[in-house]
């Protein structure tokens, strides 16, 4: 069995108006973990309080091996964090920014740092507050796997940015997984890009956990039956797991599409996509 | 720590002409009008605000909770803060006097005495406001830690004039302005050290 790079554990955190309720899951060694749900779900929030930007209320977190109280400048140095927007001083070039985090992280890669810039086409002597928004990400994803990071952080780090720049920075993502030491937690409600790079999705919904599973799972085995009022009432409803009607059908999400195939041989079943999952879990109904 | 310090100085290098134009805008009219000392408390002032301007620009760019992941101490980058205010009232007085002294040459009025009482002047209006102001700029957002900048100033105001009052019980305080500006720099810098020593921990337990 693998280790786990991340283990979050019955984590809570209450606001006056929101609450993140016993969320736990884990990221294994060398996986990709896609945290999702929709704006204001707690998935910043989970983060926050991974990273100990905010104090939590109840549970444990373990980093890389070390429970929270035990996270030392070792672990902080490999982990990797990542912010929707920029990150650095405005002011700053890459160039300084090196000379700034060459004396704080003790694993600093100068030459990896440098390289990573050309790899990306980042110029160094140029403003941050100069770059587009997709450079200042490129220039965090850089800053995040120049230090021998064992583990990425990233919160929504792909959004608002074009395809192009989406593509690219998955394709880092999954270079930095091919060494199977390192890790992943990606918060995204742009879905499909998690769909093209992560092991496990994490579904975060009003601040709790909806699921943890496997992508492959959610991508092969669950499927959404469009059917008419009378199939509907035939399906069996511990077979359901969320439904909604639309205009002229209903839509019924079933965790083995294979098997309620054969169940429903007249019934359409598609296999679902994250996204519509996600949408049907938020929107629709619970058997 | 030394990170830290290399970001602040980039960052405030970064304004330094903007400091000059003001520097050369309030000092030069103020010089002539009062006394060339008086370039002392206006450069102190001037470049220990800086720092102020640090802490919200690190909350606009995000640096703030970058910072927090970074394998530094959360205390410590409070505390950074609170040397570069120091290093830049330091630089500030040093400039002051310096510029002062070659003001006073050039205009051939050198008191020794009023020196000495800007220079104390210029401990009190950084070190005292910036004892308030450092973790104001950290609790608030830009526009209420603006008017606790604001406030660090008046509290100070109040202080002196409060102090001027209670010395005045013991002694006539325009013969004896020089001690009683040296006894509230020493107040000043005893409240600073206090608040570096005791706001870093509590600051840097709050939620980011």
């Amino acid at each position: 069995m693998k280790e786990n790079a991340l283990v979050v554990k019955g984590l809570k955190k209450k606001y006056r108006d929101f609450t993140l309720d016993d969320v736990s899951f884990n990221i294994p060694c060398g996986m990709i973990v896609g945290l999702i749900g929709e704006n204001g779900a707690g998935k910043s929030t989970t983060i926050n309080a991974i990273l100990g930007l905010i104090k939590k209320d109840a549970g444990t977190i373990s980093i890389l091996g070390k429970k929270d109280n035990e996270i030392d400048n070792g672990i902080r140095n490999q982990i990797g964090v990542v912010f929707d927007g920029s990150n650095f001083p405005s002011v700053l070039s890459a160039r300084k920014l090196n000379n700034v985090l060459k004396n704080i992280y003790s694993t600093w890669d100068e030459n990896r740092y440098f390289s990573l810039l050309q790899k990306m086409s980042l110029p160094t002597d140029k403003k941050i507050k100069e770059f587009s928004k997709g450079m200042k990400m490129k220039l965090s994803i850089a800053v995040a796997l120049s230090h021998h990071s064992k583990l990425l952080i990233l919160d929504e780090a792909t959004s608002g940015l074009d395809p192009v720049v989406r593509d690219d920075i998955l394709d880092m993502f999954l270079d930095f997984v091919q060494d199977e030491n390192n890790s992943i937690l990606v918060s995204s409600h742009i879905t499909s890009d998690l769909e093209k790079v992560a092991d496990y999705i994490v579904f975060i919904h009003k601040g709790k956990v909806v699921f943890s599973k496997p992508k492959d799972e959610l991508k092969y085995q669950y499927g959404i039956i469009k059917c008419g009022a009378a199939q509907f009432d035939a399906i069996d409803k511990e077979e359901i797991i969320a439904y909604r009607k639309q205009d002229y059908e209903w839509e019924v999400l079933v965790a083995d599409r294979t098997a309620a195939q054969k169940k429903y041989p007249k019934a359409v079943i598609d296999p679902a996509t994250i996204d519509e999952i996600m949408l049907l879990y938020v929107k629709g109904e619970m058997k | 720590m030394k990170g830290l310090l290399v970001k602040e100085f980039y960052v405030i290098r970064d304004s330094l002409l903007t400091l000059l134009v003001i520097f050369i805008a309030i000092g030069v009219g103020l010089a002539f009008l009062i006394s060339p000392c008086v370039l002392i408390t206006i450069a102190a002032i001037t470049l220990s605000m800086q720092a102020i301007t640090t802490i919200q620009n690190d909350k606009s760019t995000q640096w703030n909770r970058f910072s927090a992941t970074l394998p530094v101490s959360r205390v410590q980058v409070v505390e950074s803060k609170y040397l570069i205010y120091l290093l830049l009232s330091i630089t500030g007085i040093a400039l002051g006097v310096i510029i002062c002294f070659i003001a006073s040459l050039l205009k051939q009025s050198f008191d020794i005495n009023e020196l000495l009482i800007y220079f104390c002047l210029a401990i009190i209006i950084s070190l005292l406001p910036g004892s308030i102001s450092i973790p104001c700029a950290f609790v608030f957002d830009q526009e209420k830690s603006i008017m606790g900048t604001v406030l660090s100033y008046i509290v100070t105001s109040g202080l002196f004039a409060g102090l001027i009052f209670l010395l005045k019980q013991f002694m006539n305080p325009m013969e004896n302005i020089l001690a009683i500006c040296g006894i509230t720099a020493a107040f000043s810098v005893v409240v600073f050290t206090l608040s570096w020593l005791l706001c870093p921990k509590r600051l840097s337990k709050r939620d980011i």
